[in-house]
């Protein structure tokens, strides 16, 4: 009797099986993209400080194994039913906001940041550590051209955490923002604060980072051991202060 | 973090946006002189993500990354842990 061989095509996963376990690199079938979702190939993905969520297990109804990783970016390379808007091929990326339920009192006001029952790659489902993921197309980015992946990936979680809450802030271009930490988050929120108009105060850890910080656009430099921080902050005028903290220096403060 | 309240101006702001479990530190007295916030913010929707991707592509604001290979996510996250990565880590599949 001729038997029919059916070739399972696999790919390359970094998953966690349980709370505070290592990594484990496995192979696992391609996952097909349902209705309203896209599959894409990864080509990317940032490592952020809030992963440990799901590696130690912080984050209350996580089920294991996961997949963490929610800055990715890559290639749609299979969409699910019934989606139009997106195309095969197309530079996508996937951040925090990985999908929202359209239904809580929030995403009736449009507040879909603070969806009831936000969806978060990683967390919620397999994120950007594995060579192909899922994720519902609300979830998707568009990536321009002239940014790289490596441009693209951490601007959707430390990026956007930047520039989305100092253009929020009620900063006016002229005033003074801190920034605590020139960090994964600390460094962008610099340049952001910079480019925004601010005068902008970096607070790092030693002498040494006093010329990467102007290098970033920080016009002052606080050395916060030798430097009591508030009072340098003070120093430096009376405007608004709006500090981004980072999580690489937090045991610092 | 207490240390930078007494920083803030005037109706100065404070935006909590690293996430840790760690307690903030604060007095009334803190936040009533001045009539200062404290304000946290996560991210924002892939539309927000747009925003913050087009203008960096308008005004050259990069991340400054260290790329590890998929298979080196052990090494990767041990180093973000570290807090030493200038500045963000990065896996390429």
């Amino acid at each position: 009797m001729a038997t029919t061989e059916i070739a399972v095509v696999t790919m390359k996963v970094a998953q966690v099986s349980s709370p505070g376990a290592d990594f484990e690199i496995i192979e696992r079938e391609i996952p097909e993209p349902g209705a309203g979702q896209a599959r894409i190939k990864v080509q990317a993905c940032g490592v952020c400080h809030s992963d440990v969520l799901t590696k130690e297990g912080s984050w209350p109804g996580i089920q294991y194994p996961r997949v963490p990783g929610h800055e990715v970016a890559g290639i749609i390379d299979e969409l699910g039913a019934g989606v139009s808007e997106w195309k095969k091929g197309q530079r996508v990326g996937v951040g925090w906001h990985g999908g929202r339920d359209g239904t809580c009192r929030e995403c009736r006001r449009g507040d879909f940041r603070n969806c009831r029952s936000l969806k978060i790659p990683g967390i919620s489902y397999d994120g950007g550590y594995q060579e192909y993921m899922v994720a519902p197309v609300e979830a998707l980015v568009a990536i321009p051209d002239s940014l790289s992946d490596a441009d693209a990936a951490p601007l959707l979680c430390a990026g956007i955490t930047t520039y989305n809450s100092l253009r929020h802030s009620g900063a006016l271009p002229g005033d003074l923002v801190a920034v605590q930490g020139i960090g994964g988050l600390g460094h962008l929120g610099i340049q952001f604060g910079q480019k925004f108009g601010y005068k902008v105060a970096a607070i790092g850890r030693g002498p040494e980072n006093a010329a990467l910080a102007k290098k970033l656009g920080a016009t002052v430099y606080i050395d916060s051991p030798s430097t009591k921080r508030g009072r340098g902050i003070a120093k430096t005028g009376r405007g608004t202060g709006n500090s981004s903290d980072s999580p690489e220096l937090e045991s610092d403060v | 973090m207490s240390e930078l309240l007494n920083g803030l101006g005037p109706n100065g702001k404070l935006i909590v946006v690293g996430a840790t479990f760690d307690p903030i530190e604060v007095t009334a007295i803190q936040l009533i002189s001045g009539s200062r916030t404290i304000q946290g913010w996560s991210t924002g929707t892939p539309a927000d993500s747009e925003d913050t991707l087009r203008f960096a592509e308008l005004t050259g604001v990069r991340p400054m990354i260290e790329t590890y290979p998929l298979e080196k996510a052990d090494e990767a996250y041990a180093r973000m842990m570290s807090g030493k990565a200038q500045f963000r880590v990065f896996l390429t599949m």
